[in-house]
């Protein structure tokens, strides 16, 4: 007699046989002890698995993983306001960078005029190299932000350099009202 | 009970960490006791368990709060406790040899006679490679498919029922022997 092979038998007690082939089995279980008596013991294998009780935590392991999330959180937070000073910082920077070579190059066209004893063609041509200043950029009510008092780079000024204080304050007051919140616990 | 978890699983996954706690409260004894299953000692299977609570919490976002959250976490632990036996080099399947430190814990109080049966069971899981371990795991604890089985650790699903049927051999045999 021809045995069923281990990999059916297990198939059929982990009920994953197509219905024609589970009464195939069936029928030859029925007719042969020693295919039986193999599953019996697999079956009292899955009947001995399933009564193995489960062990109870000796303590609760919540609050060491929440430190842990909460530090991750935190210097998160931490680097993404330090990141977003840092940009608006740098942005503070080259505007000022840009308006002031733009303010300085009326004295840096003077001084390649009359230090620099370049001939004339040489010179126009280094003069062309250093930006003219836009002077309506400096005049209240100028395109393109066109507000009557304030001129296009005094809005500028303004803008970034409120966003940088409102983020400042409130990013690191939060952060430290949340700081100090922990330490009281 | 289950829509509080699903509420308390979508406030998870928008950083609560309180709803997070609540989370972990309700399931941190079924994860240790997989990681228990698979790793053989308390402290291991309490750092493991920790270690599939925070992969968890950054995985959350792509989690669908309308599953049930128990079995992700278990799966979660598994592939934890897999990490941590390759990290050891226990996954070899001629290694028979118990875990480090790892002895059958005492369960809870109950008759005496169970209690030596669950701790033969322990003993003679724990004598089993690794690969064995986890297959048995993933059908028996955990109710997975073949399929799920597969997918759950990544290994063709031919390989996960080979382990899974020897396994059950090798500890049919065993039972067999102590009894």
């Amino acid at each position: 007699m021809i045995h069923l092979t281990e990999s059916l038998l297990n198939e059929y007690l982990d009920d994953a046989l197509q219905p024609p082939d589970r009464s195939r089995i069936e029928a030859h279980l029925a007719a042969c002890p020693e295919c039986r008596s193999e599953l019996n013991e697999l079956i009292e294998v899955k009947r001995i698995l399933a009564g193995l009780q489960e062990i109870p935590l000796a303590r609760d392991l919540t609050q060491p993983v929440l430190k842990r999330l909460h530090k991750q959180v935190e210097g998160s937070s931490w680097k993404l306001l330090l990141g977003a000073q840092f940009g608006i910082a740098l942005g503070l920077i080259t505007y000022l960078a840009i308006t002031s070579l733009s303010i300085l190059n009326v004295h840096l066209q003077n001084l390649v005029r009359s230090i620099l004893s370049l001939p004339t063609l040489v010179q126009n041509d280094v003069l062309r190299i250093i930006p003219s200043p836009s002077a309506d950029w400096f005049k209240p009510g100028a395109f393109p932000l066109s507000i009557p008092i304030l001129s296009n780079h005094a809005v500028i000024w303004l803008v970034l350099g409120i966003a940088a204080a409102l983020l400042f304050l409130v990013g690191n007051f939060s952060l430290l009202r949340g700081k100090r919140r922990e330490i009281h616990k | 009970m289950i829509s509080d978890e699903r509420e308390l699983a979508r406030h998870a996954q928008l950083g609560d960490l309180v709803a997070f706690g609540e989370l972990m409260r309700s399931h941190q004894a079924g994860v240790f006791n997989v990681a228990y299953r698979l790793l053989g000692n308390r402290q291991d299977a309490e750092d493991a368990t920790q270690d599939s609570f925070l992969r968890a919490y950054r995985s959350f976002p792509s989690f669908d709060p309308v599953r049930p959250l128990g079995p992700w976490l278990k799966k979660i632990a598994v592939n934890v406790c897999l990490n941590r036996l390759e990290r050891k080099g226990e996954l070899a399947l001629d290694d028979e040899s118990p875990p480090e430190g790892c002895e059958p814990l005492p369960g809870p109080e109950e008759e005496t006679e169970t209690r030596e049966l669950s701790d033969r069971i322990r003993r003679e899981l724990l004598r089993l490679p690794s690969r064995y371990r986890v297959a048995i795991e993933l059908r028996h604890f955990q109710e997975l498919s073949y399929a799920e089985m597969a997918e759950a650790i990544n290994r063709p699903i031919d390989i996960v029922k080979s382990d899974l049927f020897r396994a059950r051999r090798l500890l049919a045999a065993r039972l067999k022997e102590e009894s």
